[in-house]
């Protein structure tokens, strides 16, 4: 027989506790009063310009004996046509299986030598190498770094593997009705621009060539389309060394023009359906095109969409989770790309309930847009705001995706340092004109993936016109 | 020892002190200061999991969880997390086999803020019938979302206990069943907070950017107070020996690729060598691109999809204890057998039950070890997590600053444990097939 609480009285007995003092009930009735919070900013960069184009920033942070290193390419799937869907998913993957020296295995053991690892992928607008070591080899990551992004050999095999994968975790997503509903929802949001693609189809994955890889990368991965970032327990002058001696000789074009701004043309609000047999719930997505960060209403927004559903006390969660038990898990965000944004709440709600459940959430849309929130709403989400930025510093990675952000995203180079100033700005009347101006329910997109005729009907109340149906690729 | 693994030695030694003392209630707690960000974590763990059910009551630690969210004396439904977001703070709590955790990461200023609702809902749960009728919905659409409408979840979260163990205890599922979770009354739910929220029966660590004497005097007035009531009544966890292998067919209507699982039991006690080199083994075996399995059965057979696994798969293996089992999940393409995916693992740990590994690996291995334990101490939460496992389960709260044993582990002791532990007799074997029912 296994006594558990056994353990605790020997812990109990190892401890060497003082007497404790005497004690007396305290004034439980209201929460006690604090200090104000400590000011956290993000750390000093320091960045330069290698001759061959190559941007690089340190982020000096010696609370770790680690370095973190992100290097960023611009354009990622969005640079490649709609037919070639994965293309650029793959061309990431594949840097990471074989440069001029090295097979797979031995880059990912050199990886695992220096206390780290090395991934690789493509999002909409980068292609994103990431890897840590720990600070003595920072030497050889970022050998490893360059060697990956500047030689890679693709072999013919490894081509052929990949392509085989993606096929198979494509396969294996098609299973999944978060990634259903997502593709939907992105290809009916962005009509015929290059965000409208978040996932490859059959027929482009079986296009997937060497040659293609090949190009793509003699396109993309050049010094003067790079960001690299560093930051960690790395003196400046060495970094500077370093990264001169790793990329300095390294030479290429320009990368590819930005995908083009999104220019909305709206429609009235319009659900499409993708039956998944068997589904027990309802996976929903709501949303609309919205704004940059650096446009004078985002953060007024940021707001907006923070006390709708950016957290568990916001409206949505308390309402459709807390109050009525439809679901376990509900939010809203904004999604930043390089030149477009979207706002989008997204919610799995069991089948029987869907309808009631958008009434709500569409309720909840509409209010935003009719009345300021309360004074409490108001200063909660700001707060909130500004200590989940104060958390996301807590890591090396967190301060890497920020300052990698910033560049990607050509955002004012102190966008994060006056972050919460600017957040602590935001009044009610901003809140409301920013959700006028950009969460717009009667214009929405709203993508269901489930099961069933009666689920269908339902859909089709909050629909202009008749509800389409889509089909897995979300044509 | 190489160069990397000693400077990492004398890093981890120079790691923050903590401190650990009990208040008069018999709450345990552990404050470990660290000033390099304005942050700080509340975390406690209580010493109730889902094996300390009961029968007829499945799902009732985890829907317990839920309640402690529900409103305290002077906290009524909605003010935790109100009031910790009006703070900048953000909180959640997770429900294990062992044990249920809660923890609250604020900005430093806001430390008493957490312990006065930690406390008040300590001390004065007040939850009413509506609220747990809401969230047994809401843990119902848990259950639909992780388990009956995703692929592999009925699996991972119901089938591998259901069919790898024998006593009641071990083989239902965290989440419970619909039934059982139905039938729960508010008599219940007080009922279960008064048999397994007695202070005794709690730790609590307090890390980051807090005064260690202030947090102390903090915690001695909100908690220092709460009278201790009687400690739950131990159940029997045991699991008898295995009695050779087992196969188990399933088949899930959402999966679109067939799927492997393995599970070995009869494990070793935690703490000991053996469980260290189980740890040590199942890295080997899974993790990562350089892992024997990943290797074998994605790059060179290209048989599989996906592996993962390890010493207590599918949970961490940092919070092992006996009877969790040794796991492996490998997602495989159509054209492949199932008996060749089961002979290629086998094959992989009779590879390393015969010859261990190169002295580079093993060097290898421990190097990302420590890597990956520095990463887990950049976030406040893993890191408080990790003190609290090493407290509870561990019964040493500096279990948590030493990776030592890890280290320790030679070739010799990884081949032993291979040949011992991961045999066909103590394993149950699960074929699933996919897209039945479609």
């Amino acid at each position: 027989m296994i006594l558990i609480p056994a353990i605790l009285a020997a812990w109990a007995a190892a401890a060497a506790p003082e007497a404790p003092a005497p004690a007396v009930r305290p004034d439980m009735a209201r929460p006690p009063a604090v200090e104000p919070m400590k000011p956290y900013r993000l750390p000093a960069r320091s960045r330069w310009v290698l001759s061959n184009g190559l941007e690089a920033i340190l982020v000096e942070d010696r609370r770790y004996p680690m370095v973190t290193a992100r290097l960023a390419f611009r354009g990622g799937s969005s640079a490649v046509r709609a037919a070639d869907a994965g293309l650029a998913d793959a061309m990431a993957e594949l840097l990471t299986d074989g440069t001029r020296k090295r097979t797979s295995k031995e880059i990912a053991d050199a990886a695992e030598d220096y206390g780290g690892a090395l991934e690789a992928g493509a999002t909409s607008d980068e292609i994103l190498l990431e890897t840590f070591a720990l600070s003595e080899h920072a030497d050889k990551m970022l050998g490893l770094l360059a060697e990956v992004a500047r030689e890679p050999s693709f072999p013919g095999s490894e081509v052929d593997l990949r392509r085989k994968n993606m096929q198979e975790e494509l396969n294996q997503s098609r299973g999944e009705p978060d990634f259903l509903a997502a593709v939907g929802f992105y290809k009916k949001l962005y009509g015929g621009h290059p965000y409208a693609i978040t996932a490859p189809t059959d027929a482009s994955i079986a296009k997937i060539t060497r040659d293609a890889v090949v190009s793509l990368h003699r396109r993309l991965v050049t010094p003067r389309n790079a960001v690299l970032v560093l930051v960690g327990d790395l003196p400046l002058e060495k970094a500077k060394k370093l990264v001169e001696e790793k990329f300095g000789r390294w030479s290429g074009a320009y990368g590819p023009a930005d995908p083009p701004a999104f220019a909305a043309h709206p429609h009235p609000r319009t659900a499409y359906f993708l039956e998944r047999p068997g589904a027990v719930q309802a996976s929903i997505v709501i949303g609309n095109i919205a704004c940059r960060e650096d446009h004078p209403d985002y953060f007024g927004l940021l707001v907006a969409n923070q006390v709708l559903g950016g957290s568990f006390s916001s409206r949505l969660v308390q309402d459709i989770r807390e109050t009525k038990g439809y679901t376990y898990r509900i939010g809203s965000r904004l999604e930043q790309r390089m030149t477009s944004s979207a706002f989008r709440v997204r919610t799995p709600v069991r089948t029987e309930v869907a309808e009631p459940a958008l009434q709500a959430i569409f309720g909840h849309l509409d209010r935003i847009r009719a009345e300021k929130p309360s004074d409490e709403e108001l200063e909660k989400a700001k707060t909130f705001l500004a200590g989940s930025f104060a958390r996301s510093l807590e890591t090396q990675d967190g301060m890497a995706d920020l300052v990698l952000h910033t560049r990607l995203h050509r955002l004012p180079e102190d966008f994060f340092d006056t972050y919460v100033e600017r957040l602590e700005a935001v009044t009610g009347a901003d809140v409301l004109r920013a959700a006028q101006t950009f969460i717009r329910p009667h214009e929405a997109v709203l993508m269901v993936v489930g099961s069933g005729d009666a689920l269908k009907a339902s859909l089709a109340k909050f629909s202009s016109r008749p509800v389409v149906p889509v089909d897995r690729d979300g044509n | 020892m190489t160069g990397a693994l000693a400077l990492l030695a004398a890093w981890a030694a120079a790691a923050p002190a903590f401190e650990q003392f009990s208040l008069r209630n018999g709450m345990k707690v552990i404050i470990a200061p660290d000033h390099s960000a304005p942050v700080a974590v509340v975390a406690t763990i209580f010493n109730i999991g889902s094996r300390q059910e009961q029968r007829g009551r499945s799902g009732f630690a985890h829907l317990f969880e839920h309640m402690m969210f529900e409103g305290s004396e002077h906290a009524p439904k909605g003010t935790f997390d109100r009031l910790l977001e009006r703070f900048g703070g953000d909180n959640n709590a997770s429900t294990h086999d062992d044990f249920t955790l809660y923890w609250e990461a604020v900005p430093a200023n806001a430390v008493p803020v957490a312990l006065w609702l930690d406390a008040d809902r300590l001390s004065a749960l007040k939850v009413d019938g509506d609220a747990i009728k809401n969230q047994i919905e809401v843990v119902k659409e848990e259950k639909r979302v992780s388990v009956d409408n995703e692929p592999y979840g009925k699996l991972l979260y119901l089938e591998i206990s259901s069919h790898t163990f024998v006593n009641w205890q071990n083989a239902h599922a965290t989440i419970g069943s619909f039934e059982d979770l139905d039938a729960a009354t508010l008599a219940d739910v007080r009922s279960f907070f008064d048999a397994n929220y007695a202070p005794s029966n709690a730790i609590m660590a307090i890390v980051g950017d807090v005064d260690p004497e202030q947090a102390r005097a903090w915690v001695e007035r909100y908690f220092g107070w709460i009278e201790n009531r009687a400690k739950p009544v131990s159940v029997d966890v045991t699991e008898p020996a295995p009695t050779g292998r087992k196969r188990v067919a399933v088949s899930d209507p959402h999966a679109n690729l067939p799927a492997l699982a393995i599970t070995w039991k009869g494990l070793p006690d935690r703490g000991t060598p053996d469980h260290y080199a189980l740890a040590v083994l199942g890295r080997a075996l899974f993790k990562g691109k350089t892992a024997r399995l990943y290797q074998d059965l994605v790059k060179n057979t290209e048989a599989a999809v996906s592996v993962d696994g390890g010493l207590g798969f599918p949970s961490d293996s940092d919070e092992y204890r006996v009877p969790a089992p040794f796991g492996a999940f490998v997602i495989y393409k159509d054209d492949q057998a199932p008996r060749r995916i089961e002979d290629r693992i086998y094959a992989q740990i009779r590879e390393i039950a015969a010859r261990g590994l190169s002295e580079r690996e093993l060097t290898r291995l421990k190097t990302k070890l420590k890597s990956d334990w520095i990463l887990d101490q950049q976030h406040t939460v893993r890191r408080a997590e990790r003190i609290l496992y090493a407290a509870l389960l561990d019964g040493d709260p500096s279990k948590a600053w030493s990776i030592e044993p890890f280290l320790a582990v030679t070739s010799a002791d990884l081949k032993r444990v291979a040949a011992r532990y991961l045999t066909p007799d103590a394993s149950t074997v699960f074929e699933l097939k996919a897209g039945e029912g479609k």
